[in-house]
């Protein structure tokens, strides 16, 4: 569904992905591990289109996209939800929710729509019409998914969905992705916390300052002696 | 009681100023909130649009029900047009930038207006009669006066729901927000800066035709950019609202002041105000404080 | 290598100096008059950049002290004749200084905008008081200003002008590259880049923002009391807000942060009218086309516009040999 071939991006004057290539197939959970700086974020960031590749080719069903703009590329159906959440602040989880749709038409769409990700997040149900800023940490992250998924895209992107959350609501908010993937979306997650990333991943990537290093099944990886020496603490 | 009567008429002048300002200032405080430029070109983009508005009125003998309209239709292309041309290059860049720029469309515009039309005073017909009309207890009002508050109020309340209410306006909102996130759901994040300057130039543009017949139309109308941005940091350079409540209350405080104070204490008022504030409640009245992000 | 350069340096700056000497012998009083201008706005663009250059502050009320040193030189040696004009500019400097000095406290707790705002305001306050204090300042019709003088001497011809107006500049000169070499100046500069990193270094913010915003007045103040004693009348009008913008003016399109780029900004600002000197209604639009393309296209001015095309023609150089 995702091919990426050998993508050298820069993130400022830094360059940040040397040479990257990876692939994503439909239906999968695809996670790209590695530590802080290693370019993760940077790699879902030239996917949605916020920074551009200046060599290699990135193809999403098999149109090529590197360089298209952000919101074409959202047109396209990837959706992508940043490190930190980006929400919008001061407008409240049903307005947050409703920019999340911002390309569809058709009310009755949207809301049934929304009917699909209050299932899967009733805790905005209840808190629809308070802003995004007084949201707790866990259900700001639950807003940033269920925003994106509200696009019905095709492939999502999350960035660190556990960052600054507890254990408990991390392992919530995982058990909830899976679901998401269940219904038929792939997903493309990066995360610091490999543990909890690998139980659900169907296929990893290890970055390591800007190259990939290791590749493999979910299963192998928690195995490797590499990652689990870098990465799973043992 | 001479005086309560003098009192209520400078607050219905100053209600009717203040209307003026509130428009301004929520121009100002649109492209502010949209793009974090602070427009010093507004006063210039005013007085452009009025001299069109003049042209139409009284070169092609238009009603005043079709110039408003068509003042507003033409202001908004011309606000877009600003845009492309200068201020796109702008945003995102220190406010050193975006200032001088504006602080340079606005000489060129006051040139290219003087230019154009002429330099000297010009009589602006007002919309509703301005003839004055003399109530009990010995005040004074004009249907003018009642157009000028009333044509406010509605632009704003036409301009709160489209901003609050449709699908454009919280798009608007958004991008203020946060542009990144507005960028990945799909909103054409330059589109809406352009749009915020072209709603911004047409609501000016208004503002322009209501004020002109009340002082004289001229290029140095421009000044009242000036008081504008007082409201503006008055009522809360980031709130809407807040310029509304700013600029109505500068207009009345304004009038009162110059009621017991002798004119040139009014002028420098408005100046120690405007730093009070800035110094004190640099948020404004209605403002939220903001906290330095590292 | 290194000899043939500095030779050509040593060569360039003795045939500018000798220029600058020579040039009121050579040149009609006109002329004469348009240097001595010049230089008055090259110090106002000093002054200017220590505020925006070197800590990043940007004020548009300067031309208020512009006027606090004008007027103080002009009631000095109205009221004492033969009052030593370099005491009156000291003056007017000083005082420009300390009430530069508390505007800057205020400014402590805005930036950005709304310090522009509130220097906008302070000018907009001192320009009222300049028209308003009639017993000092002869109020909106303004005040004649007596010729610069030393006990009995008096100095009225445009070459004695011009040369005191060279002398004046030059010792700014020198103590304004002393400021930038010193620590202040570092200090300034740090600020400018981030005001947070600054304060991690220790860098006290309350003293330095008040110090920029003190010294940026005095050499405003100073080239105040030489514009009033170059034109011989001065009147509120000399210093309204549009002055204050096109000090703005002259060190974004000269550039900001760089001494040359404070010279090119002062010729450039005031060549132009002169220029263009029939046209008076026109001149609006040529100093706001040239302010909009410098910020659109070349945001460090036209020094470091200069800047960059000599980088770029030494990387050509170099991939060449």
């Amino acid at each position: 569904m995702l091919k990426i071939a050998n993508i050298e991006v820069y993130y400022g004057n830094i360059y940040a992905l040397k040479g990257i290539s990876l692939e994503v197939n439909q239906g999968n959970i695809v996670a790209v591990l590695g530590a802080n700086g290693a370019g993760k974020s940077t790699l879902l960031k030239t996917i949605s289109g916020l920074l551009f590749p200046v060599r290699g080719e990135i193809e999403f069903v098999q149109e090529r996209i590197n360089g298209m703009s952000p919101h074409r590329i959202v047109r396209m159906g990837i959706s992508h939800v940043p490190e930190g959440r980006e929400l919008f602040p001061d407008l409240t989880v049903l307005e947050n929710l409703m920019m999340g749709a911002y390309i569809k038409k058709g009310t009755k769409k949207i809301v049934d729509d929304l009917d699909v990700i209050y299932g899967h997040f009733p805790i905005l149900r209840e808190r629809k019409s308070q802003t995004a800023s007084s949201l707790s940490g866990g259900e700001q992250q639950m807003l940033a998914i269920g925003r994106a998924l509200m696009s019905n895209p095709r492939l999502l992107l999350l960035d660190e969905p556990s960052l600054g959350l507890a254990p408990r609501v991390v392992e919530e908010i995982y058990r909830i992705i899976r679901g998401i993937n269940g219904e038929g979306t792939t997903i493309l997650l990066v995360e610091q916390n490999a543990k909890v990333a690998l139980t659900i991943a169907h296929y990893g990537y290890v970055f390591e300052t800007g190259k990939v290093t290791v590749v493999g099944r979910g299963t192998d990886l928690l195995q490797d002696e590499h990652v689990k020496k870098a990465y799973l603490g043992r | 009681m001479q005086l309560l009567i003098e009192i209520v008429q400078q607050m219905i002048f100053g209600t009717v100023m203040g209307c003026i300002y509130a428009l301004v200032a929520t121009c100002m405080v649109l492209i502010y909130k949209g793009t974090g430029i602070l427009n010093f070109a507004q006063g210039e983009m005013v007085v452009f649009s009025t001299f069109i508005s003049y042209t139409l009125r009284v070169a092609f003998q238009l009603p005043y029900w079709v110039v408003f309209p068509l003042s507003f239709v033409i202001s908004w292309f011309f606000g877009m047009l600003l845009e492309i041309l200068s201020f796109r290059r702008v945003i995102g860049k220190p406010h050193l930038n975006s200032l001088m720029a504006c602080v340079a469309v606005g000489m060129i515009l006051r040139n290219i207006t003087g230019q154009v039309w002429t330099f000297d005073d010009l009589r602006m017909p007002p919309p509703f009669s301005d003839q004055v009309f003399n109530l009990p207890l010995g005040l004074v009002i004009s249907p003018l006066f009642l157009g000028i508050i009333s044509i406010s109020f509605a632009i704003m309340i036409i301009f709160y729901l489209f901003l609050n209410r449709t699908r454009v306006g919280l798009s608007i909102r958004a991008t203020a927000q946060n542009p990144t996130a507005a960028m990945l759901m799909g909103v054409p994040v330059s589109y809406v800066y352009s749009m915020c300057w072209a709603i911004s130039a047409s609501i000016g543009s208004i503002a322009g035709i209501l004020i002109a017949p009340l002082l004289v139309l001229n290029v140095g109308m421009f000044i009242i950019i000036l008081k504008a941005i007082v409201a503006a940091v008055l009522g809360g350079i980031e709130s809407l609202p807040g310029a509304v409540l700013g600029g109505i209350l500068l207009g009345i405080l304004e009038n009162l002041i110059g009621t017991f104070l002798p004119s040139w204490i009014r002028q420098i008022f408005v100046w120690v105000i405007l730093l009070g504030v800035i110094i004190a409640i640099p948020q404004g009245l209605w403002g939220r404080k903001r906290q330095k992000r590292v | 290598m290194d000899l043939w350069k500095d030779w050509r340096k040593v060569l360039g700056w003795g045939i500018l100096g000798a220029v600058i000497l020579t040039a009121p012998f050579l040149l009609g009083t006109y002329l004469i008059f348009v240097f001595s201008v010049i230089g008055v706005y090259i110090l106002v663009a000093l002054g200017m950049n220590i505020l925006a250059g070197y800590t990043g502050m940007l004020s548009l009320g300067n031309q208020a002290f512009f006027g606090i040193g004008a007027y103080c030189a002009a009631v000095l040696s109205t009221r004492l004749p033969g009052f030593p004009f370099v005491i009156a500019l000291f003056i007017g400097g000083l005082l420009s200084g300390v009430i530069g000095y508390f505007l800057g406290f205020s400014a402590l707790r805005t930036s950005g905008v709304y310090l522009a705002i509130a220097t906008i305001a302070f000018g907009m306050i001192m320009n009222e008081i300049f028209g308003e204090w009639s017993s000092l300042t002869g109020g909106q019709s303004g005040m004649v200003v007596p010729s610069p003088a030393l006990g009995s001497i008096q100095f009225q011809s445009s070459t004695e002008l011009y040369f005191l107006i060279l002398f004046v500049s030059v010792v700014m000169l020198i103590l304004f590259y002393n400021l930038i070499s010193s620590n202040t100046g570092r200090a300034f500069i740090a600020i400018r880049e981030s005001e947070i990193s600054a304060q991690s270094y220790g860098i006290s913010l309350v003293k330095y923002k008040t110090l920029a915003f003190a010294i940026s007045a005095f050499y405003v103040g100073v080239a105040g009391g030489l514009y009033a004693y170059l034109m011989k009348y001065i009147a509120p009008i000399d210093f309204r807000l549009l002055v204050g913008i096109e000090f703005v003016v002259i060190v974004i399109v000269g550039g900001l942060g760089s001494i040359a780029g404070s010279i090119f900004g002062a010729i450039i600002l005031f060549a132009l009218p002169q220029i263009f000197a029939g046209l008076t209604y026109w001149q609006e639009m040529v100093t706001g086309l040239v302010l909009l393309l410098v910020i659109l296209f070349l945001p460090e001015g036209i020094s470091g516009g200069i800047n960059r095309l000599a980088g770029r023609l030494r990387i050509a150089d170099r991939s060449k040999g």
